[in-house]
């Protein structure tokens, strides 16, 4: 009986589990049909990602730059960002082209969104060996989150 | 015993992870049957372009249209210089332009929620936390303070969709009013009513009987909580994006009324949210962005008709598999008489910002969306009903 119980629980914990990484399978496959249907290159297998969003508030744009330029300047993975719309951009780009290991595409049609990644705020995603390991809004509350994942 | 205690854990453990599934099933509202005009409908569409230089500010809560004198005006703040402008819409011509110099609305104050134009000595600008009146040569004819803080709810225009409004005979300004202290994830902000007047003369605030339809109660439905507010020569006319239905007081008699006001393509219920899901913007979009919606309802003084769009529910996915998005929502025009009878339903063939639509003497204006053609596109929809 006791095993049955325990039979039980585990099924339950592995449905659990799959679910969870089969959400990042589905968006991990979106994510390289996305460079390679809108960029023609390959999704790289180590990287974080950062989907910008230049029509969010100016206020929230540069909170968020700056974190991203504490955090990020001089980290050894690369990083992508691709700023999500064509206007009010200078200023993402100008601050984003500083950081000194980064490349940044700009999706002037919005495309990331029809591949998934519609979303309101500044994310950032984290790609390990092919696959998203990690995705996470860029924001006041996940800042503490982030500076712990990520700080050196 | 064991066995007991560990099956009800594993019932509370599938429950759980369940719980997202459960609460996306589609609970059916309570719908009024629609009542069906036998008018015959017959239209025709003229584009229209904006020739002024301006670059206005396309957002709805500083923007009004108004019939005056037998022209229609469209009043408007320029985009980065703060100036109020003012345009004939059949002429082109600017009527006015009152320089930011003269308009001074400190941001501690609020922003600018809403501008009505009951007529050019009467121009009224609501913020957070004050309401101005000006006329068109920007000349302020009164200032005074709203929402303090003592109450629990607060006058204003949350959306855009819900303008003030002034009407003269009862001498009081109409706002939409929401529950400031209650999170919008709880049935508490759904139970509070959500439209006031304020009494220009007493500054007395009067909560009007209207409130959020039951199945806001029951549901979540994220940012699909808007207030639709539409205002007529007597009447205040409410609807809200989930519910087909048509809510209507009479500022006279205070009277109030419901009307069925579904469309023929509306084929499913809308989604609902989990409340768990109150912070998952993502989840919160998604379901804006697809979910069945329908739009205020206008009132054509010219004509006596109400005209209201829907979009009927969008699949998570297209025929390509890439995810929709909202620019992919089709729209219907849908026609009422002033009993509140369909009269008819219009599919639109190309994609429109629905949100800016207004009716002059010419007919219905619809803003149209066409990248080539550039912006400040629309089209007239003259529409003849026997």
């Amino acid at each position: 009986m006791k095993i049955f119980a325990l039979y039980i629980i585990l099924s339950v914990s592995v449905i659990t589990c799959n679910n969870k990484r089969n959400n990042y399978q589905e968006q991990t496959t979106y994510l390289n049909k996305y460079f390679q249907k809108i960029h023609n290159t390959k999704k790289p297998d180590n990287e974080l990602i950062f989907v910008m969003q230049p029509n969010s508030c100016g206020a929230c744009s540069k909170k968020n730059v700056a974190f991203i330029q504490e955090i990020f300047h001089g980290y050894k993975t690369p990083q992508t960002f691709i700023i999500n719309g064509d206007k009010k951009i200078d200023f993402l780009k100008t601050q984003l082209q500083q950081l000194p290991n980064s490349t940044i595409i700009i999706d002037s049609t919005r495309q990331i969104d029809r591949y998934g990644f519609l979303h309101v705020d500044d994310v950032i995603i984290e790609v390990e060996s092919g696959e998203i390991i990690l995705i996470e809004s860029i924001t006041d509350e996940t800042f503490p989150k982030l500076k712990r994942r990520y700080k050196r | 015993m064991f066995i007991k205690e560990i099956v009800l854990f594993t019932t509370v453990l599938f429950l759980q992870s369940c719980s997202l599934i459960m609460d996306n099933s589609q609970v059916s509202d309570k719908e009024i049957e629609t009542l069906k005009s036998e008018k015959k409908l017959t239209y025709k569409k003229v584009f229209y372009k904006k020739g002024w230089k301006d670059s206005i500010q396309y957002t709805t809560k500083e923007y009004d249209v108004t019939y005056q004198n037998g022209n229609s005006y469209l009043i408007a703040k320029n985009k980065g210089e703060d100036r109020l402008i003012g345009y004939e819409l059949s002429t082109q011509e600017k009527i006015f332009d009152i320089p930011s110099s003269k308009l001074s609305f400190p941001i501690e104050l609020g922003e600018v929620a809403s501008v009505y134009v009951h007529n050019f000595d009467s121009i009224f600008i609501a913020q957070t936390r004050r309401v101005t009146l000006l006329d068109s040569l920007g000349n302020i004819k009164s200032q005074f303070g709203i929402n303090d803080g003592r109450s629990k709810y607060a006058l204003g225009n949350l959306h855009g969709e819900m303008p003030i409004f002034y009407d003269a005979k009862t001498e009081s300004l109409y706002f939409q009013t929401y529950c400031w202290k209650c999170p919008q994830h709880k049935t508490s902000y759904y139970t509070s009513h959500v439209s006031s007047s304020l009494n220009l003369k007493t500054k007395e605030v009067q909560a009007l009987p209207v409130s959020y339809p039951i199945s806001y109660q029951k549901n979540y439905y994220g940012y699909a909580n808007h207030v639709y507010g539409t205002y007529t020569d007597s009447l205040n006319i409410y609807t809200f994006p989930m519910t087909p239905n048509i809510y209507v007081y009479n500022r006279y008699t205070e009277n109030y009324q419901e009307f069925g006001g579904k469309s023929q393509h509306q084929k499913q219920s809308p989604y609902t949210l989990s409340r768990q899901q109150k912070d998952d913007d993502k989840a919160k979009i998604e379901h804006f962005n697809r979910a069945t919606l329908y739009y205020k309802v206008h009132y054509d003084p010219f004509r006596n008709y109400y005209y209201r769009f829907f979009s009927p529910a969008l699949p998570e996915k297209n025929e390509k598999g890439l995810f929709t998005k909202y620019s992919d929502r089709e729209h219907i025009l849908m026609i009422f008489d002033k009993q509140f009878k369909l009269i008819d339903e219009i599919k639109l063939e190309e994609k429109y910002q629905v949100f800016f639509t207004f009716c002059t003497p010419e007919g219905l204006y619809v803003s149209r969306i066409n990248e080539k053609e550039g912006k400040g596109l629309y089209t007239i929809f003259k529409i003849n009903i026997q």
